[in-house]
């Protein structure tokens, strides 16, 4: 039977999922390499493991709202990825919801928005 | 220490789809030395092999990583996972009410041995039964369309007041039709003969007679029930079918129950063929009024919905 840390821990993951890639295309509106980029995040408070990370990039890559190069680079060859123009009007779009959604909370929660 | 990176990106690369092997494993060499190399930044030394091996351990099982690539996550997904139970939970009932009556009659026929009855494994037809609903249910979930399945329509929804037969009682139903028609049409054979006391029991020819018939009855019966199962909504069908196969049951009886014979008793215990015919016409006689009480009682039932319709409007 789970305990309580448990069901916060299932909890938190659900939370943080739609989340995490607001954060990912938002990083990248500056170039970034896998690494520097989960670095970044993870000083930003947004902690990402890299099993998680390359799959979602890759995803958001088909999807076209990201753009990647490989390039040379600290002796090895990195591939870079930044946000499209259509991950820009889809970031947009994200903030936007989620702004709306965040105020609605608050406002249930009753905090000052 | 290059040589266990190599290692375990191979491991990663061979469960990874060949068009884009060569990619992700690059991306994911970057990912882990660059890992390494700040690690051994902070500590001044190159990592040991027991750090290498943490470090590998940590960056996740090669199985895992490279799943994680996959566009298919999940055979069934949340949208189809209620389906595939309902299904499952209805295809394993009726598995097992057959069983159950094949037990049964085993126990009372074949000396309890169910490899008399020409029956298939039970845990064979469970085991195929699972993989046919699972398959069915993933290849939706893989190339059709979940969400399409998900449609419903509130007005086929079952009456809320009323007796209805419980999916339960109508699976069970429904398995003991198979049953009674898998050995009505030779499929499954019981065992007629009890050699220890010399007796021998044969169909008499009246119910060649009504053999189709007789089949023709356990056919709409079996209908009628997953008609009862597929359209609760349809409730008034339901009861219009019950009360006509109830009436051609009772028709067909009423011819058998002409007949002077209904079984052949031979061998020594042939004296008893009167004591047979006599339970057969008895338990004949039972289910001809058995059918005429469903009849009337189904009838009453529509009558009853008929009046509170009327009121109601």
């Amino acid at each position: 039977m789970p305990n309580d840390a448990d069901i916060f821990e299932t909890l938190r993951q659900e939370l943080r999922r739609g989340s995490l890639i607001m954060a990912v295309l938002g990083q990248l509106r500056a170039e970034h390499y896998g690494y520097t980029l989960r670095k970044a995040l993870a000083d930003a408070g947004v902690e990402i493991d890299e099993g998680a990370l390359y799959p979602m990039l890759r995803r958001l890559e088909a999807q076209g709202l990201l753009a990647s190069e490989w390039r040379l680079e600290e002796r090895r060859n990195k591939r870079f990825y930044r946000l499209s123009a259509e991950g820009e009007a889809v970031l947009a779009r994200l903030v936007e919801e989620w702004t709306g959604l965040n105020a609605s909370v608050d406002a249930i929660l009753g905090k000052p928005s | 220490m290059s040589d266990l990176i190599d290692r375990y990106l191979a491991a990663i690369a061979r469960e990874l789809p060949e068009r884009d092997r060569a990619d992700i494993t690059a991306e994911l060499r970057d990912e882990l030395m660059s890992q390494i190399e700040s690690r051994e930044e902070a500590l001044g030394r190159p990592l040991e092999p027991r750090e290498l091996e943490a470090e590998l351990t940590g960056f996740g099982n090669p199985l895992v990583v490279a799943g994680r690539y996959r566009k298919v996550q999940h055979l069934i997904g949340p949208q189809m996972f209620p389906f595939w139970w309902a299904a499952m939970r209805a295809t394993l009932t009726v598995i097992v009410v057959v069983y159950l009556v094949l037990i049964v009659l085993g126990l009372i026929f074949g000396g309890g041995d169910l490899a008399g009855l020409d029956a298939p494994e039970p845990m064979l037809v469970l085991a195929s039964a699972f993989g046919a609903v699972t398959g069915v249910c993933a290849l939706i979930e893989r190339y059709g369309n979940p969400a399409k399945v998900a449609r419903w329509r509130p007005e086929r929804l079952p009456p809320a007041r009323g007796k209805a037969r419980s999916r339960f009682e109508l699976l069970t139903e429904v398995g003991m039709g198979a049953v009674f028609l898998l050995w009505w049409t030779g499929v499954i054979h019981f065992r007629n003969f009890a050699p220890e006391i010399g007796l021998r029991i044969e169909m008499a020819p009246v119910w060649a007679r009504y053999y189709w018939w007789i089949l023709g009855y356990a056919v709409i019966e079996i209908a009628s029930n997953l008609v009862a199962l597929v359209r609760p909504d349809r409730a008034q069908l339901v009861r219009w079918m019950v009360i006509w196969r109830s009436l051609f049951g009772a028709a067909v009886l009423l011819g058998v129950i002409q007949a002077g014979r209904f079984l052949i008793v031979t061998g020594p215990a042939g004296k008893a063929q009167a004591i047979f015919d006599l339970w057969v016409r008895v338990g004949i006689g039972v289910t001809i009024v058995v059918f005429l009480a469903r009849a009337a009682t189904e009838a009453w039932r529509l009558r009853q919905y008929d009046q509170g319709v009327g009121a109601a409007a």
